[in-house]
């Protein structure tokens, strides 16, 4: 042992200088991934995690051993690292999605032949098949998993490549040395990684209070004044931050928000898309821009979450409040990693318990949905996820949940793009999952609790992550007893953000491609309706709280709404030469004839029957594209005498997969019309998880 | 998580990830694990030896303590291939683990593979099995036979253990399958292949049938492991029944005359006056079987002419 910790304290010195030692821990750790093969390293940011690994990569690559993979979400390595690294002689590269793939042949060929010391990828690029294929010809000689409470059942996320990684993890043959390291980790979930680790594993656990971040709690429940408090007080602060949201629409609606009240914002979350495949991905242009201060805000969703790590983010604000205090603590630990000090302000609004139940209740696929879409693949023998769209009326996002969790139980496997059946006898754990669930709820509840504690909100924090420290921060809010930039906000805020909120509409995107059904395969649509315009989201103040009690509760939508309609279709019509509108017809109800006769009036153009309803199926019963699809492709038709001018505007109330538009629009299209604009009253919402 | 010692067993003598090395075949790893034995060493404890333990305790050269360390170096790249099986629902079993077929070490000893690969209910191997063998190609009277040989080892509660290739080892499987009694299969290539067949994976999934493979999944048709594999069969089953064989060549032919030369189990051999391979097998020593044989292998003593001599195989 004397002698692993006089070479160790000799690969100390060739990172960071003669007469250095190591912090509290760190030696430790090193000896225990040497020797133990097994570690767990649970430390707050800033202790010096990689110290751990370059010094064990150091002398095991002195004993010849293999290189180095360190799995990690983070793109790239903190330059002051790399230096480190550099003055030892460890060679580091990055392999992930912003290299090239001739740079990614180049460097797999260096850890082929073993001319890197350390590489640090990111689980989705660890298990892409160009890395799979090339890793039984590396030499690994110390396994590195970043952001260790990911692959934990009992952590905060559920993304298919911790999963997957949580299973080599657990397959891991003994005399490969294993370092896990998170600096976001209560009790149970470390229980949890010591049994994926394996038996003997040696855990070194700090304090995790990070004595830089004060937090304070805004009460500010309503969207107006959270979007008040935000356009007032960000430009207050100096430097850039985050926005949390825990949705898409949030996201883009709040940056929309931000910039046009002279803040720079652009939102960031999954699924954010490109028009073309070869533009570049907008969420890089995102992390790029911030990290140059080219933007002062990143507005996201849990999306922006470990993968980046940017030195001086000054603020975080939840617009939201997170699931758990561990997604909490790991949010606000973005901030303040290179500055003396940052601020971090929790809101609250009315509508999260809600989002957050909904995500709790979607996390796992229903026992049906997991059961029929395992059925649909061993019926086929094997099928895509197109099949089986083609197949179950079960939403895209559904179906793609429920293949996600199948892979990750064992009971399917996919190759190339198509899933199998494995071995592996299929069972739904009802109970395990519920009592996950059941976890979620009571880690939410511990999260409303930090809104009211009086307690030091850091202490509070830790301590909810088994920190059981009873030091209290001194900067937080209740530790001054003051709070650090008011909650009030003026009138003059508030006025600007209900004129925005008032003001905002959406834009509809066209479909471009049909989807699976009995009529279309998945080619492209000819003649794609035009970019159209949605007035409000559904639900939301003001029109889109208008629609709702127009459809729901007056049977009919009122004044308000045609007006607000005419008014930003006004320019529109004129702008694109509309002759006239026609409406999604239903037979269920008037409502939007009605309203589409109205809008008609006011704008001065003819409102046009042009489309009928031939069949009674509900649209919103139709889970996924292909039944959505198919749904419109047989409920309408065109009148026999119809006379359908080139340009024209087709009204509906609600757009939600856009497929009635879709459909409509292409009938439009073959009776003449060359450039068909939808127009709709409300979007259903798109949530993010 | 598997055992320190399997680890170490799979790192040594898998052919997964083998492109720059050489994994220990069965007989390297008997001899180094009797040495092993000598020293009152176990598996886990090779990445501890130094170059003069090995050397000493092995008796290895440079070369061969440098084989050993390449073998052990794969294991981290070992383990992600281990994970994609494993989530193809194809584990690793090695002698280092409880499950290992019993029958085959009591057998085969020293000359059982050091791991198999496997798919399904292990403890189907604890069960009382009847091997069918048999070439490759058929006719319809051999299928008859075969068939009408596996229900009545089913009736008598055996399960069938074949080779799972085509011809006689299929034609039994299926039918043993299909009269709901179980099937181990001793396969020797195209592992990964077999198992999207949805009738394959049904079958394990039902605890019915269990793959077995010595040759690495991915691996493709080859005569030597075709050969080596057959010993399984008879090492596994309380009798093994021959089909259908040519004579003097072919794999059923050199499977049969080694069961009967090293005593692996006793072998039944279908009496067919027409089948110079059957009648061949029948004068080394095979018990001559016609349709009429009841199918009962706990009397298999009485059907034998040389009572005395085959008797020797169950005083052992």
């Amino acid at each position: 042992m004397i002698n692993i910790r006089t070479k160790a304290e000799q690969a100390l010195h060739e990172f960071i200088g003669e007469g250095t030692d190591f912090r509290p821990g760190q030696y430790e750790a090193i000896e225990a991934t040497l020797t133990n093969k097994r570690t767990l390293v649970v430390q707050r940011t800033g202790w010096g995690k990689s110290m751990v690994y370059f010094v064990c990569t150091k002398l095991l690559r002195n004993e010849g051993k293999g290189i180095t993979l360190i799995i990690s979400p983070l793109l790239a390595l903190m330059k002051n690292q790399i230096e480190a690294a550099e003055r030892a002689g460890l060679r580091c590269d990055v392999l992930n999605s912003t290299k090239n793939s001739e740079q990614k042949a180049e460097i797999i060929e260096r850890m082929k032949n073993g001319t890197v010391d350390i590489i640090l990828t990111t689980p989705e690029t660890l298990f892409t098949q160009l890395v799979q294929e090339a890793l039984p010809q590396i030499n690994i000689g110390l396994f590195v998993v970043d952001e260790a409470h990911c692959i934990s059942d009992w952590g905060h996320d559920f993304r298919l490549e911790y999963c997957r990684l949580n299973k080599v993890i657990s397959t891991m043959l003994a005399g490969v040395p294993l370092l896990a390291t998170t600096a976001t980790a209560n009790d149970r979930v470390i229980a949890d990684l010591k049994e994926q680790l394996g038996g003997n594993v040696y855990v070194s656990r700090g304090p995790l209070m990070r004595d830089n971040l004060s937090i304070q709690i805004l009460k500010l429940n309503g969207k107006t004044e959270r979007y008040a408090w935000l356009c007032e007080n960000i430009p207050k602060i100096p430097g850039s931050g985050i926005v949390y949201c825990l949705t898409r629409d949030d996201c883009d609606e709040i940056a929309d928000f931000l910039n046009k009240n002279g803040i720079s914002a652009r939102a960031y979350y999954s699924g954010k898309k490109t028009k073309n495949s070869d533009e570049i991905d907008p969420n890089e242009e995102t992390e790029r821009l911030f990290m140059n201060n080219q933007i002062k805000v990143i507005v996201a969703t849990v999306k922006l979450g470990m993968g980046y790590d940017k030195p001086d983010i000054a603020f975080v604000i939840h617009y939201q409040t997170p699931p758990s205090i561990v997604a909490y603590y790991q949010q606000i630990g973005r901030a303040g990693r290179n500055l003396d000090h940052a601020y971090t302000f929790l809101m609250n609004g009315k509508e999260d318990a809600d989002i957050l139940e909904y995500f709790r209740r979607t996390a796992f696929p229903s026992e049906s949905e997991s059961k029929d879409v395992y059925n649909c693949i061993l019926d086929k023998g094997n099928a895509s996820s197109y099949d089986i769209e083609k197949r179950l009326n079960i939403q895209h996002g559904r179906i793609e949940n429920a293949l996600k969790f199948l892979v990750n139980e064992g009971f399917i496997y996919k190759e190339k793009s198509r899933y199998y059946p494995s071995a592996t006898a299929y069972c739904y754990n009802r109970e395990h999952y519920e009592a996950i669930t059941k976890q979620r709820e009571a880690e939410f509840a511990q999260m409303m609790e930090l809104l009211d504690t009086d307690m030091c909100y850091s202490r509070f924090v830790v301590n909810a992550l088994d920190d059981k420290t009873e030091k209290n921060c001194g900067i937080c809010a209740n530790c001054l007893k003051h709070e650090l930039i008011s909650s009030q906000v003026s009138i003059n805020a508030i006025e600007q953000a209900a004129k925005f909120l008032d003001g905002n509409y959406m834009l509809i995107e066209p479909r471009v491609q049909w989807a699976n059904t009995s009529f279309t395969k998945r080619i492209k649509i000819e003649k794609p309706n035009e970019t159209g315009i949605c007035l409000s989201r559904y639900g939301h103040p003001i029109y889109g709280e208008l629609v709702k009690k127009g459809k729901y509760e007056d049977n009919g939508f009122g004044d308000r709404l045609v007006e607000r309609s005419a008014s930003i279709l006004t320019p529109y019509i004129t702008e694109n030469e509309i002759a006239a509108l026609t409406y999604v017809p239903s037979l269920r109800s008037d409502i939007v004839r009605e309203f589409a006769k109205k809008l008609a009036n006011k704008l001065g153009i003819p409102c046009l029957c042009l489309l009928k309803k031939t069949s009674a199926q509900q649209q919103k019963e139709m889970e996924n594209s292909s039944f959505q699809c198919e749904n419109a492709q047989r409920s309408f038709s065109l009148y026999e005498d119809a006379a359908v001018p080139e340009r024209i505007l087709l009204v509906d109330d609600m757009v939600d997969s856009g497929w009635t538009m879709t459909v409509c629009g292409d009938i439009l299209t073959r009776a003449g019309a060359q450039y068909v604009y939808p127009f709709a009253l409300a979007a259903t919402s798109k949530k993010d998880s | 998580m598997m055992n320190d010692n399997a680890s170490i067993i799979v790192a040594l003598c898998s052919h997964l990830c083998a492109d720059s090395c050489l994994p220990l075949e069965p007989s390297e790893w008997t001899k180094l694990a009797d040495k092993m034995i000598a020293q009152e060493l176990r598996p886990k404890d090779i990445p501890e030896l130094s170059d003069e333990d090995m050397k000493q305790y092995f008796g290895y050269s440079e070369e061969d303590i440098d084989r050993i360390k390449r073998l052990l170096d794969r294991s981290g790249s070992l383990t992600f291939e281990l994970e994609k099986l494993s989530s193809m629902g194809i584990r690793i079993i090695t002698r280092a683990d409880k499950g290992y077929p019993k029958a085959l070490k009591a057998k085969l000893k020293g000359s059982c593979p050091p791991l198999f690969y496997f798919a399904g209910d292990l403890s189907l191997l604890e069960q009382k099995t009847v091997g069918f063998v048999g070439s490759r190609t058929v006719g319809d009277e051999d299928t008859v036979f075969a068939e009408n040989m596996v229900s009545k080892i089913n009736q008598h509660g055996f399960g069938v253990v074949s080779g799972g290739a085509k011809g006689i080892d299929s034609i039994s499987s299926a039918a043993s399958l299909a009269n709901g009694s179980f099937c181990i299969e001793y396969i020797s290539d195209s592992f990964i292949r077999k198992i999207k067949k949805k009738e394959v994976i049904t079958e394990i999934q039902d605890g019915k049938l269990l793959l077995m493979s010595m040759a690495k999944p991915d691996a493709g048709f080859n005569a030597g492991m075709a050969m080596q594999r057959n010993k399984y069969i008879y090492a596994q089953s309380e009798v093994t029944i021959v089909v259908k064989s040519d004579y003097n060549k072919g794999g059923t032919w050199g499977g049969a005359t080694e069961a009967l030369k090293k005593e692996y189990c006793p072998v039944l051999c279908r009496d067919h006056k027409k089948y110079p391979g059957n009648m061949g097998l029948i004068k080394l020593g095979a018990v001559p079987i016609g349709d009429s044989w009841d199918g009962n292998v706990d009397n298999i003593s009485e059907l034998m002419p040389d009572v005395g001599e085959q008797l020797s195989i169950f005083d052992e």
